[in-house]
Parts: structure tokens; sequence; C-alpha cells
């Protein structure tokens, strides 16, 4: 309306008819060049619990690197100390194989971090036999090979990536076979290793400014909901008892405080909970 | 085609592969590769690049439709989230809010049917990731984000 208000003054006014037209014509150039600009601009705010928009329902769980970035950048970190170094076990309850196959991944970016060859090489070929027990060894075979190679070339980068490429080959292959249950325990299990060594890192030295990391109600709100609607023959064990526990108590002390950091005494619990868990799932 | 468009057409196929081609995903969804394609450059840097998450949100998208992905950041990090559709006529853009539904990204770009936004969290939570089909040829259209940190 405005500019339709100035080229009506324009016209009524005593500049030249050329003029006066390639004006207009350069008005409503701009005027429709404001538009599509003003049409692509996005809402500065949005009501994200009103909004006409629906959320996608699939969950994707930060992968331990991606807060190790975050911590590394911090100042430097004694990753090896905080390597569980455990060895693998399985039996035939393959809820609890696709849980320590997550935790193995997560050993595995921990390994890449304090570029411990030897361990990176161990989780390679655990992944495999790990796998293997999932029925999902064929897809992963090549990953485990690119892992071993990588760590013996120390080429950390690549070996990053095929961690990430094994847990979401694993992931696909689960879901194809119509295996969601087991899908989710692996997503868990890495989940729950980062998390461990995240608080791991934190309760030693304690730091307010990187202790926000563990700030993911949120996040582990949506875990806990995908793991209460797992069919009951998945999750059915002391084990699965202490998983659920776990996450419970974990919804309630994963946030930070007024000032913006997760308290000290929150960070020890959570290392607690999350070492105590991890150990229970090794079996050992 | 000449030899320079043939070059790049096969170098970019040879990346895609090599970045995606493992877990399969990399040439099956039209609009993941899109969307990698326009990743490649962020990934390829030869100082601190990008690192590409092998996982991924998609689904269909009717005209004015949006969806909203919840996602956990962290701060410290840079990340690069890109959407592609599988029609090469569709308009698509993407944005990223916090948890009050406040704009955070610090740059986003369109380009037809890809479309990009960055953003360096100022507190680690979660953050919503809006995807917005402005229009398509064929519909509903195909979509899929893929993201990336350092």
């Amino acid at each position: 309306m405005g500019l339709l208000l100035r080229m009506f003054a324009l016209l009524s006014s005593g500049v030249s008819v050329s003029r006066r037209s390639a004006i207009c014509v350069a008005s409503l150039a701009v005027g429709s060049l404001t538009g599509n600009l003003l049409a692509d601009q996005p809402p500065k705010k949005i009501d994200i619990g009103n909004l006409p928009a629906e959320i996608v329902g699939e969950v994707v769980i930060p992968i331990p690197q991606e807060i190790f970035s975050s911590l590394d950048k911090l100042g430097h970190q004694n990753w090896k100390s905080h390597l569980m170094r455990k060895e693998a076990s399985t039996d035939p309850n393959r809820s609890r194989t696709a849980l320590v196959f997550g935790l193995v991944i997560a050993e595995g970016f921990i390994a890449v971090q304090a570029e411990d060859k030897d361990e990176v090489k161990r989780v390679g070929r655990e992944v495999l036999m790990l796998a293997e027990k999932l029925s999902v060894g064929d897809a992963v075979k090549g990953h485990a090979g690119a892992i071993v190679d990588g760590a013996n070339l120390g080429d950390w980068v690549s070996v990053r990536r095929e961690l990430d490429r094994t847990r979401q080959t694993v992931i696909n292959e689960m879901e194809t076979n119509r295996d969601e249950a087991l899908s989710d325990m692996v997503s868990l299990g890495g989940w729950l290793g980062g998390t461990r060594v995240l608080s791991g890192v934190l309760a030693e030295h304690y730091d307010p400014e990187a202790s926000e990391l563990l700030h993911q109600p949120d996040l582990v709100r949506r875990i806990q909901s995908r793991y209460l609607k797992l069919p009951q023959r998945s999750r059915s064990g002391s084990l699965f008892a202490s998983v659920e526990k776990v996450l419970e108590t974990l919804t309630k002390v994963m946030k930070t405080d007024g000032e913006g950091k997760v308290p000290n005494e929150s960070v020890q619990q959570i290392y607690e909970l999350t070492s105590d868990l991890a150990a229970q799932v090794f079996g050992k | 085609m000449p030899f320079s468009t043939k070059f790049k057409t096969g170098f970019l196929a040879v990346i895609l592969l090599s970045l995606g081609g493992l877990t399969g995903w990399g040439l099956v969804h039209d609009g993941r590769s899109a969307a990698l394609e326009a990743a490649v450059p962020l990934l390829e840097l030869k100082k601190n690049p990008f690192i590409l998450r092998e996982t991924w949100w998609d689904g269909m998208l009717k005209e004015k439709e949006q969806k909203l992905i919840e996602h956990q950041l962290f701060k410290r990090n840079e990340y690069w989230f890109w959407v592609g559709c599988s029609q090469s006529g569709a308009k698509v853009n993407i944005h990223i809010y916090d948890q009050n539904g406040n704009l955070v990204e610090d740059e986003a770009w369109e380009k037809g049917n890809v479309a990009a936004a960055r953003v360096i969290p100022e507190a680690s939570g979660t953050y919503y990731v809006r995807v917005f089909l402005e229009s398509s040829d064929e519909l509903p259209a195909e979509w899929a984000v893929i993201y990336a940190y350092r």
C-alpha cells in the first residue's frame, strides 16, 4: 500500500513523464525485490509449543566426538585415563549385546581422542565380534577393517568417521530387519558411554564452564521415553531395570542451575550412575 | 558434456561415494545427495574441516508446510545443517531456533531445492531446526536434513 501511495504522489508531482515512468518501474522493481526478500526472511521468533508443525520423531543422539570436540576447546584432557578397557562379553541376551556394542563404539571414540592405537585396534576387533553376534557382521566387516587400518596409520579423522559409520550401519541394518529395539539399545549404549566419560572428566577436574555440556534434559527425556516404549521382552531382567532407574534419575540431574552450570554434586552423581551402569552392562 | 563438467561430475560422484557410499545412502535419496553436494566444500576444507554425521532426518513436506527437528547441540561447537529436496524444482529453507523459539542462526542461505543454516550455540541444550517448503513442482516433496560440526 505504501508503495502505491508513493507512486500516486510521484505521478501527481511535477516530474517529467519519462522520468516518472522510469522511477515508477524502478520503484516496482525495488518493491518486488523487497517483497521477495521479506518473504524469504524467517520469523525472528516462533512459538514452539503452538506452531502448526510436526516435530520429527527421529531422535538423533549426538556421538561422543561431538561433545569431546567442545570439551577439547577448553584445554587438553587426559582421555587415556578414562578408557574402561573392558573386554566385551556376550550372552544370548541380544539387547545387552546391543548395549555393549554402543558402549564399545563410545570407547572407540575415547581411544581416538587418546590417540591410543592398540586400544582403537582392539575396539575394531570387538566391533566385528559384536556385530557378528547381532547378525550384522557382513555389513560391518568393511568398517571394522577400516578402523584397524586407520589406527595403524594414525589416521584419526578416518577412524572417527568409520566409528560413526559403523554405528549408523548397525542401526540401519537393525531397522531394516525390524529390530528397532536393538537399534535403540545401540544408541543408548553409545550415549551412556559418552556421558560416562564426559562426567568422568568433569568429576576429576570440575569446571563450571564445561559442566553445562551435561545440560541435556530434553535429550534424556526423549531417550527415556523411547526406552519405555520398547517391548517389555527387550528390556526384561535386572540390568534393564537399572537402565530404567538410571534414566529416571538422569532426567532430574542433567540440567543447569540458575547460573548456567551443572553443579559439581550432580556431575559426581551422573558419573557414579553412568559408570556403574556401564560396568553392569559389560558384566564385570 | 564438456570435459570439465564431466570431470566435475565424476569428481563429485567419487566424493559422494567416499563420504556416503559405504553406508549406502549417498546415492539412494536424491534429497540427501543434494544436501551432501552442498556440504562437500566444508567437509573438504584443508584446515579444520567440518565433520559430517552419518545420520540424517527425512520425510515428506506439502507446500507451505514446516517440520521441526529437535536436536541437542553443544556450546563451543559450530554446526551446519543442510536440507535437500529430491524434487529439483522445489524451493525450501532451513532455520535454527533455540528452545524459547528465538532465531539463533549465524548464517543461512537457500538455493532452490537446497538450503543451509549455520549456528554456534551460546549454550548447550535443545535447539529446533525448522524446515519449510515454499513450493515444489511435485508434491509432496521428499526432504532430508544432514548436519556437520567442528
